[in-house]
């Protein structure tokens, strides 16, 4: 457990050692303030809740978590350090653990330096704070979504790029599961409890479903085994690379 | 390469373990959660579950969801996930009295045709006729049915209110009376010929929904005993016969919502084409008001005759012509919007007003004193602020042809005076007629029948009445409550605009009986959260530069009044409008660059009562665009040279 530990303060160090990090900060505060204030109309919709932040974030997550979870993996196979890192004391489980929660805690910062909005809103009226609490959770777990993707994504090849797209798509099916384009490829053969459970894997639908103010069980284990299966993966490829 | 293929099938593994966590998961944890809204919106609410504690006979309720169909809207789909597990939530905790049967009408089957018999409606999903079905139909043990037709997303601040509603009067429906001059129920379809069937207003139809609805007629005689509840609506020149009967009622213990007005707009005239003008105008002069002062003062109240409220600070904005003839915004005073601190907060009907009362036109009560009322109880349900005062109803009438807001507003002295807009009675009193039985005017017929009523003069209260006043008629009204919208379904629903039905519906179940939960679920969770700061900013800018709007707007007609004057000086003495003397061109000249001066000056000052809100928003978007992102920067370049400092050092 304390090796995971270590390997968290490393990663998360790591972050804010280089300038990479700020800026990715800076742009996305700056982004969703963009998104809230003028994309989203939050003043001249004139309601007391953060509804014109959060709608934009699962569409501002697709493309910036991926971002994220390339240097993960990615960048330790290009300057070959996975191996350095393999060698050390540390199971496979512990290392992979370790940077995702590393990169998790990093969203969850940028996440929250998101604050001033739920200030101002309190501010200019009376908010539900609880729905406003639940919409953070949410937000939060489905970072922790993408993450859990990227990560499998970054560890399957040194090339950032096709990492970073090879991310973003299986995010975006995730995204859309719901969606009748995704339904239709599997409604041919699949019974109708599955095709409900297929919908239901939609990131929007679960995400709408917590941003109601309410935290469903379901919900969570959703995003937990959603994630431990992508780390999972992740494991199994480095796994793979290694051997080779 | 067998490591490889361990892998592999490790991963394959792996997903299978995820899917089938995620099926059971959904299948099986139905009643893990957290409610983290204010108002518990998404949890069965004790209120409900009193309800269904208190139900004495079984109900069956069908739910029908096209299964298949549905999923083509993923949002549609959500919703009805919730609207399934909080049906099975009512059936979990009624014992057993509420039985669930779930249906899925596919396109096409027996299924389909049996919820359109339900009366339910289908969304149409797609050219080929496809309708989604999302409804619920109850039924109780002698087969009275009661429905939702679809649940829309768009009506989810309502749906436990509209469920528990539903249940509530399969077991138990009062009976409402409606006695009124007005056209509120609407026309059966094909009594007027070749015309669309006048509508109902819209909170008739909201209280059929709840009650057992019965229209009496304004002649009638009597009020059966069965009315459990008696809702007079602008008794103009009512029948002593009538008002007679309604006095009879009440002192059996007898239970009325009595909507008077001092100026009901909703009585207008109608003009069938081809009407004289000049009738018109008379008729549109007619007066508008209805009082049962005989009978309220038994009562212990009196509105002031002729006499309609204004409140400047409840004002509400409507659009108008000013001086000039110009489109404006104004605040006429006479159409109030109420809100919490105008409502009794010990009432049971006020304190479940959630939101704002739209008022118009209304008038103002006094309870009255003496030995005569040692019985009763009187208590102000709302009332005005101090910032209002009492304005002859003759003229808010003349307004009808020759609107004049600006005008009150202007000449507009508060009575420093919280007049009281609603009341209710509750003990016992006298009965308005001492000398029994109003005699029937001699009928026309000598042979007419005279049908004798052998029932008892009552004089004095038998049982304890319950009368709730209301000084206008208006607010029951769709223009003051009411926006009928198209539903998904291409039917009409209503949108509320204000609480004006709830507090119907709130007066009518506290005089009926009906149980209180009704109203508490009612009343909660349908909160408007605006942004109240703006909102007062606004308002404040609008005072701080009102004054100085009108000193400016009066400089103006001043200066063209002047104007005026002086090209019809010229016409008088037979001069040509093009020739002016010397001294009249210096004259005009002076008044146009006042006008021009003046104009500019009222534009300057309309942009500057803006200007407070734009700053507020300029500053709170810095703060949250430009701050945290500067702060971040800051840190960032403060690490780097920390860092650079430390390696100096070091080196």
């Amino acid at each position: 457990m304390s090796k995971t530990f270590s390997i968290f303060k490393r990663e998360l160090g790591s972050y804010f050692a280089t300038p990479v990090a700020y800026v990715f900060i800076v742009v996305f505060l700056f982004l969703s303030g963009v998104f809230t204030f003028y994309i989203g109309r939050f003043f001249e919709a004139g309601q007391a809740n953060l509804q014109a932040f959060f709608v934009f974030l699962p569409w501002l997550y697709l493309f910036f978590i991926p971002a994220i979870a390339m240097r993960l993996w990615s960048e330790e196979r290009k300057t070959g350090t996975v191996e350095l890192l393999l060698t050390l004391p540390v199971t496979m489980t512990q290392a992979v653990a370790g940077k995702f929660l590393a990169a998790w805690v990093f969203s969850g910062i940028a996440l929250g330096l998101t604050f001033p909005l739920w200030l101002t809103v309190n501010y200019l009226g009376s908010p539900d704070n609880g729905v406003i609490a639940a919409n953070y959770i949410g937000a939060f777990l489905m970072a922790g979504g993408f993450l859990a993707i990227g990560a499998a994504a970054s560890a399957t090849t040194k090339n950032q790029v096709i990492a970073l797209v090879v991310a973003v798509l299986v995010s975006l099916l995730f995204v859309l599961s719901g969606f009748p384009a995704v339904l239709n490829f599997f409604s041919g053969w699949a019974p109708p409890a599955l095709l409900e459970t297929i919908s239901s894997f939609s990131f929007l639908t679960r995400f709408d479903a917590i941003a109601r103010g309410v935290i469903d069980l379901r919900d969570i284990v959703y995003f937990v085994s959603l994630i431990l299966f992508f780390l999972f993966a992740n494991a199994v490829a480095i796994d793979l690379r290694k051997a080779k | 390469m067998n490591r490889s293929l361990l892998s592999i099938a490790g991963l394959v593994l792996a997903l299978a373990l995820f899917l089938s966590a995620n099926v059971l998961s959904n299948a099986t944890l139905r009643h893990a959660r957290v409610d983290l809204t204010e108002n518990k919106l998404y949890t069965l609410s004790d209120w409900s579950r009193n309800i269904l504690e208190g139900i004495g006979e079984p109900v069956t309720l069908r739910f029908y969801k096209s299964e298949k169909s549905i999923q083509g809207i993923p949002r549609l789909q959500a919703y009805a996930k919730r609207v399934e597990e909080l049906l099975q939530e009512y059936a979990a905790a009624s014992g057993g009295k509420v039985r669930l049967e779930i249906i899925n009408p596919e396109p096409f089957t027996d299924e389909e045709l049996e919820a359109e018999s339900r009366g339910l409606e289908g969304l149409l999903a797609s050219l080929g006729g496809e309708r989604i079905y999302l409804g619920l139909a109850g039924a109780n043990s002698v087969d009275e049915e009661e429905r939702i037709r679809f649940f829309s997303p768009e009506d989810e601040e309502t749906l436990e209110y509209d469920v528990t509603k539903l249940i509530y009067s399969l077991t138990q429906k009062k009976t409402v009376g409606l006695l009124t001059p007005l056209p509120m129920v609407g026309e059966e379809p094909g009594f007027s010929m070749g015309q669309q069937p006048r509508p109902s207003w819209a909170i008739v139809d909201g209280v059929k929904e709840l009650y057992e609805f019965r229209q009496i007629p304004v002649d009638a005689d009597k009020i059966d005993d069965d009315i459990d509840a008696l809702w007079i609506v602008h008794p103009k020149n009512l029948s002593p016969k009538a008002q007679y009967a309604i006095d009879q009622y009440a002192m059996r213990g007898g239970k009325i919502a009595l909507f008077v007005d001092p100026h009901c707009e909703a009585d207008a005239p109608n003009f069938p084409p081809g009407v004289n003008p000049s009738n018109q105008m008379q008729a549109l002069m007619a007066p508008r008001g209805s009082s049962l002062d005989q009978l309220m003062r038994a009562w212990g109240v009196e509105m002031a005759p002729n006499q309609v409220a204004g409140d400047r600070k409840l004002a509400i904005q409507i659009r108008s012509q000013d001086r000039r003839g110009r489109q404006e915004s104004v605040d006429y005073v006479c159409y109030m919007q109420v809100g919490s601190e105008q409502l009794n907060p010990d009432d049971f009907i006020t304190k479940n007003v959630p939101n704002k009362l739209f008022i118009g036109a209304p008038g103002a009560l006094n309870a009255l004193e003496g030995d005569a009322y040692k019985d009763l109880e009187i208590e102000t349900l709302v009332h005005t602020t101090r910032d209002a005062m009492l304005i002859d109803a003759a003229r808010i009438q003349s307004f009808q042809l020759f609107p004049e807001p600006r005008r009150l507003l202007d000449e507009f002295v508060a009575a420093n005076q919280e007049f009281a807009l609603a009341m209710r009675v509750r003990g016992k009193a006298a009965s308005a007629f001492p000398d029994g039985k109003p005699k029937d005017p001699t009928p026309e017929d000598p042979d007419a029948e005279i049908v004798e009523d052998d029932a008892p003069h009552i004089a004095y209260a038998e049982k304890p009445f319950d009368i709730v006043v209301v000084a206008d008629a208006d607010l029951l009204s769709d223009a003051f409550w009411a926006r009928r919208m198209r539903s998904l379904t291409g039917g009409t629903v209503i949108q509320p605009m204000s609480d004006n039905a709830t507090f119907l519906l709130n007066v009518l179940d506290e005089l009926s009986g009906n149980a209180r939960d009704l109203g508490e679920i009612r009343g909660s969770g349908k909160f408007e959260r605006p942004f109240t700061l703006t909102k007062e900013i606004e308002e404040a800018a609008q005072k701080r530069y009102y004054a100085k709007i009108k000193e400016l707007e009066d400089a103006l007609t001043a200066a063209e009044k002047k104007l005026n004057d002086l090209q019809a000086a010229k016409t008088e003495q037979g001069g040509s409008m093009m020739i002016l003397s010397e001294e009249q061109q210096v004259e005009l000249e002076k008044f146009e660059t006042e006008r021009a001066k003046v104009g500019k000056e009222l534009r300057e000052v309309r942009r500057r009562s803006g200007e407070d809100l734009e700053a507020l928003e300029t500053r709170l978007k810095f703060y949250n665009m430009g701050l945290i992102p500067i702060l971040v920067g800051a840190v960032a370049v403060g690490m780097g040279a920390f860092k650079g400092f430390r390696r100096r050092r070091r080196s």
